[in-house]
């Protein structure tokens, strides 16, 4: 997880996510997420890849 | 801290006060997460213009609201990024039989050389990745979070203490022209979107880089 820009108080942000990809471990689905906070203006202050079991 | 975490992000989930998948409520997934900073001595002697750079998370299991954990850590690394230097910080969450509920790195950079003045933030358009246009292919999540963080907001997340996240005085000594929104805050906006997302799963065997 990289925090690539400063948030600054009262700046409107969005944070929202990618599902980049699906495996099976130990007989369920993990899936693979990359996952974005960014600003109005597409500024991004996190890019993070996740992963986590689905279901 | 579970009351504090719901108000500063506005995040009422009701796994966190009434009931959830495992149980009774459950806290948000890295509630422990100030516990880095509450060992002393890994910091840098130049505090000024510090920031987050980069953390990982390994969660193994939920923390139920009252349990006792207990925390570790050591310095892993030591490295120079443009003009930072950069301290590498592991810490592992155990529970009271010694099972690990939680292992992080958290990546935290200092000015190398400069002290006082105005902290020069690059330009976010000349950054690597940092801009839309360098995104993956893929199937956007059905849910996303809108926030701002509010001056009230601030103060109630990081209530232990006053700081350049909630303090603008404290902000300005370190080089900031207003307070900066801590980058617990935020990245608690990823865990939260995920922990919808997934629900239980969450809990037991997420990863994030």
């Amino acid at each position: 997880m990289k925090f690539t820009n400063v948030l600054w108080p009262n700046e409107p942000f969005t944070t929202r996510g990618i599902i980049t990809g699906r495996r099976v471990e130990s007989g369920q689905t993990r899936a693979e997420v990359t996952v974005f906070c960014e600003k109005a203006d597409g500024t991004k202050i996190i890019v993070a890849s996740a992963s986590a079991l689905e279901g | 801290m579970v009351q504090h975490y719901i108000k500063g992000l506005d995040e009422p989930n009701p796994w966190y006060t009434t009931d959830s998948p495992f149980g009774g409520p459950v806290a948000p997934v890295i509630v422990y997460q100030q516990a880095d900073s509450e060992f002393k001595g890994w910091y840098l002697d130049n505090l000024f213009g510090n920031l987050w750079r980069r953390q990982e998370w390994e969660i193994y299991a939920p923390t139920r609201v009252g349990q006792v954990l207990r925390c570790s850590a050591r310095v892993a690394d030591r490295y120079r990024r443009r003009d930072r230097d950069v301290v590498a910080q592991e810490m592992w969450v155990r529970d009271e039989a010694g099972h690990l509920i939680a292992r992080s790195f958290h990546h935290q950079s200092f000015l190398a050389a400069q002290t006082s003045g105005e902290v020069t933030l690059r330009d976010p358009a000349s950054k690597e990745g940092a801009r839309q246009g360098e995104e993956p292919s893929g199937e956007p999540l059905s849910i996303e979070l809108r926030k701002t963080f509010t001056e009230a907001m601030c103060n109630e997340f990081f209530y232990r203490s006053r700081n350049y996240h909630n303090d603008k005085a404290a902000s300005k000594e370190l080089g900031f022209g207003d307070t900066v929104i801590g980058g617990r805050m935020t990245l608690s906006c990823v865990t939260e979107l995920l922990t919808r997302y997934f629900g239980r799963g969450f809990y037991l065997g997420a990863a994030w880089t």
